[in-house]
């Protein structure tokens, strides 16, 4: 009976459900695309739903992890959670609230969201000096002229050497990167192609694990 | 069941590990004390090398005398719990039924009471015709052991000067004959030499008879079991019964010590009918069938002479040595051992030695399956070793080990990773480092540097001209993908794109695939509308789509049926939607992506559900890249990349934030110089002082 629920169930479900939106696809006729659309409509509620329920569990996990040591972080963030969440309601709820919203957004979520984002850019530079301290490997050295191509040949630097670098950037970004990354996206194409069919035929059960 | 401690999920009992996840399950059940294999709870023997399990607790029956001594637990003697062997209730019952006078064949019925069934084979366990082969079938005396033809119950008067000839003794009972036994039982025999380990098995004195008390045989338990319960008859009071008639009484010494206790039955005093025989009962603990404390005699000659048991005993040789002389036994003498049965016999001070155990192959974990005889278990030409010099190679890794053990221990590279930011030269590196970037990026805010000319994006050029052509009040659907933390740079991107989209008369239908995405859809969408009073008329923000690509899916053919997300009015209602239904009804679509994935979705579902529809995109300068083999492939009609994209849009549009525009690409300029020189003289630092681990 476990094995029922927990395996054979959800298998079968997710299997012929593939199949049926795959079939949808395939054969577009009146029966299997209604199908199909109601399938992923289903897929679109269930998913909102999942969203619902990891709120719900990321205050759970750190109502636990509040009681520890640390756990100030854990209070900030349910606090802002909660919120984040109390004043998007309102603000949905009620019309004459929704100052509150935008206010919550514009001026607490934005400049934090923009400052985390910020410090990328400082861990980069760190990152970029202290690039051949532990390793000096030829990749090593082909990465460090790269981006430092890539980083000069974007800034509209006054000419001869502006036209020289832009060039080279453009020639580095349409030959070798893009090569690169076309392979790099036939290969997650591939990927994602035989990850299907893995899921169509119970082979991987993301669902279940 | 089982059930696992990790999961919870139940497991067949016997299991080793869970069936759902893997995890090692708990050993339940019974271990077997032998081989160590794990048996189920209800097991009594082991499923693998059929030891007993559950060491036999012998619990003595009412009747049954408290001196007597029990039998060693866990023997593994053929015994049955009650009520799963028939044979021996058929064999039991079969008895109670037949007629004193027949004859059984075969030595068990030699010791039942007469009237043992003619095919004894059917009632009989494989372990039980074994035994009796040698005597089953009805052949003549002489193929019948002589001590067991002694036992025998002849039909005819007793005739003790013809005993069977010794050619049909086997071979390895010839010790146990007995010789010619006097048939007089006023001579009785001496007395006889029992070793002190079978004193105590000795049975209580039998109920004697009138004239000569027979001697008790130490019957073994599982053979008192088949003995029958005879109705006592009226014991013929005239005729003189030896001790045991038609068989020769050997001299003293000669009987096995094992039937010293079986004795002469007291003469029948009853009829058959008068008294129904008892049933011998069945220890189930033990594992064998017990005595009860009227042991239904054994009938020697006919009717008249009847052998009668002392309580059951097991073997001798099975039995704790008792200290107790030897009886007297009226008619036989007390037998040796045989030579055979000696390294048997239990002596005492000596400890017994357990038993080797298997530790390899398939028998691992039996025991005294080889007996480790002496000398086999040291090679025959096993010489000892005379000291030598040890190789040099093996002092050399000798001492190379020594070595290692004796240096200190070295701390983990990874620890040394970890420790490096504590140093004072790493917090003054990141000191420098961010003080440079602060430098870079607020030195444009007061000093314009006229280092940079214009930008140059030629895509961004190309999309201008797409979304110039565009006609007006044409329905665009624009995928808002990004948030907050890209809003800085995604705002200046998207910014000039939507006022272009604006100035054409377009109707902008917003959705998003993140949480945010609407929220940061409205802020700019304020900015950049002139006439607020317009928005209901020129914008429609549908909001957040759940489901990542099947949202995406399910909005692009239902646009129709979604709801605006700042008024709570449904999509359909609205002006700007009146002939939106699906992506067949919008005239191009904007991807403003920061994230590759957001792009690539977007793409997939557009060219699935409509595959005609132009598409531009907004993206930010960390995915130019991954973005461009798409507008090479012809699915993006136009791209405006990053910041440089965005200031390039914006000075075609000529939109008026030419001024913010330049601080922006000058303080990107100067941070991507500062990371460029930091980077360059990081290399030259680290090149030229050497590597540090």
């Amino acid at each position: 009976m476990d094995r029922l629920v927990k395996r054979i169930l959800p298998t079968s479900i997710a299997v012929g459900t593939g199949l049926l939106v795959l079939l949808g696809y395939l054969l577009p006729v009146p029966p299997l695309a209604s199908v199909r659309d109601e399938l992923i409509r289903w897929a679109v509620i269930i998913a909102a739903f999942a969203f619902i329920l990891g709120f719900f569990n990321l205050l759970r996990v750190h109502s636990g992890r509040a009681r520890k040591p640390g756990g100030i972080y854990s209070v900030i963030l349910i606090l802002t959670a909660l919120t984040s969440l109390v004043l998007t309601l309102a603000a949905l709820l009620i019309p004459s609230l929704r100052f509150l919203g935008d206010w919550w957004f514009r001026y607490v979520l934005s400049p934090l969201q923009a400052t985390v984002a910020g410090l990328i850019a400082f861990v980069l530079a760190v990152a970029a000096f202290r690039l051949l301290r532990h390793r000096r490997e030829a990749g090593v050295l082909v990465f460090l002229v790269a981006a430092l191509v890539v980083l000069l040949g974007t800034l509209p630097l006054p000419a001869p050497a502006g036209n020289w670098l832009a060039n080279l950037r453009t020639w580095w970004m349409n030959v070798p990167a893009m090569a690169g990354m076309r392979g790099l996206l036939i290969g997650v194409g591939l990927g994602v192609l035989l990850v299907g069919l893995r899921v169509l035929t119970g082979s991987d059960r993301p669902y279940s694990d | 069941m089982i059930y696992c401690p990790k999961c919870g999920t139940a497991n067949r009992q016997g299991s080793k590990f869970c069936n759902e996840c893997g995890a090692p399950l708990p050993a339940t059940g019974l271990r077997c004390p032998m081989c160590g294999a794990m048996n189920p709870a209800g097991n009594l023997y082991c499923d693998r090398c059929s030891a007993r399990l559950i060491p036999a607790e012998r619990v003595p029956p009412e009747e049954e005398k408290p001196e007597r001594p029990s039998p060693p637990k866990g023997i593994s003697l053929p015994s049955v719990p009650l009520g799963e062997e028939e044979w021996l209730s058929e064999l039991r019952a079969e008895a109670l039924d037949l007629a004193p006078e027949e004859e059984t064949p075969g030595w068990p019925g030699e010791l039942e009471a007469p009237g043992e069934p003619p095919t004894p084979e059917t009632a009989i366990p494989e372990w039980l015709a074994e035994l009796e082969a040698p005597a089953a079938p009805p052949a003549p005396e002489a193929a019948i052991p002589e001590w067991l033809a002694e036992l025998e119950a002849p039909a005819a008067p007793p005739t003790p000067e013809a005993p069977p000839p010794e050619a049909a003794i086997p071979e390895w009972l010839v010790g146990l004959e007995a010789p010619a036994a006097p048939p007089a039982p006023e001579a009785p025999p001496p007395e006889a030499a029992i070793p002190e380990w079978l004193v105590g098995l000795e049975a209580p004195a039998a109920p004697p008879a009138p004239e000569a008390p027979p001697p008790e045989a130490a019957i073994p338990e599982w053979l008192v079991e088949l003995e029958e319960t005879v109705p006592e008859a009226p014991p013929p009071a005239e005729k003189p019964t030896p001790p045991l008639a038609g068989i020769p009484v050997p001299p003293s010494g000669e009987i096995p010590e094992w039937l010293r206790d079986v004795e002469f039955a007291p003469p029948i005093q009853e009829e058959p009918s008068a008294q129904p025989p008892p049933v011998a009962e069945v220890d189930v603990h033990a594992g064998m069938p017990s005595a009860s404390t009227t042991v239904p005699p054994i009938l020697i000659e006919g009717e008249e002479e009847i052998l009668s048991t002392a309580p059951a005993e097991i073997p001798d040789w099975l039995k704790e040595a008792p200290a107790e002389a030897p009886p007297e036994y009226g008619g036989l003498v007390p037998a040796e051992i045989p030579e055979w049965l000696r390294p048997l016999q239990p002596r005492e001070g000596v400890a017994v030695e357990e038993e080797p155990t298997e530790t390899e192959g398939f028998l691992s974990g039996l025991r005294g399956l080889l007996p480790i005889g002496k000398g086999l278990d040291m090679p025959a030409t096993a010489q000892p070793l005379l000291p030598r010099a040890p190789r040099p190679a093996a002092v050399a890794r000798a001492e190379l080990l020594q070595g290692l053990l004796s240096r200190p221990l070295i701390t983990p590279p990874t620890a040394e990773i970890r420790e490096a930011p504590r140093q004072s030269g790493w917090v003054l590196t990141r000191f420098l480092v961010g003080v440079i970037l602060l430098a870079a990026i607020l030195l444009p805010m007061l000093v314009r540097l006229p280092l940079f000319g214009p930008p140059t994006a030629p895509t961004a050029e190309a999309l201008f001209a797409t979304v110039n052509q565009l006609p007006g009040n044409t329905p665009v659907l624009i995928a808002w993908e990004y948030g907050p933390a890209e809003s800085d740079e995604m705002d200046r991107v998207a910014g000039p794109l939507i006022e272009h989209l604006l100035r054409r008369e377009a109707r902008l239908i917003v959705v998003s695939t993140r949480m945010e995405g609407p929220a940061a859809a409205e802020a700019l969408l304020a900015s950049r509308l002139v006439d607020p009073s317009e928005r209901s008329r020129r914008i429609a923000n549908l909001g957040y789509l759940p489901g990542q690509a099947a949202g995406v899916r399910e909005a692009l053919g239902n646009l129709g049926g979604r709801t605006e997300a700042m008024t709570g009015l449904p999509a359909s209602q609205l002006d700007i939607m009146a002939d939106v239904h699906s992506i067949a009804d919008v005239g191009m679509v904007v991807i403003l992506a920061a994230q590759p994935d957001d792009l690539k979705t977007w793409l997939e579902q557009i060219s699935v559900a409509n595959p005609n529809v132009p598409v531009v995109a907004g993206v930010s300068a960390r995915i130019e890249l991954i973005s461009t083999p798409y507008l090479a492939a012809g699915q993006l009609r136009g791209m405006v990349a990053g910041l440089t994209g965005g200031a390039v849009y914006e000075r075609q549009l000529d939109t008026g934030w030419g001024r913010e525009y330049e601080y922006y690409l000058t303080s990107l300029g100067m941070a991507q110089l500062a990371i460029a020189a930091l980077t360059v003289i990081g290399a030259l630092i680290f090149l030229v002082g050497g590597r540090k681990r």
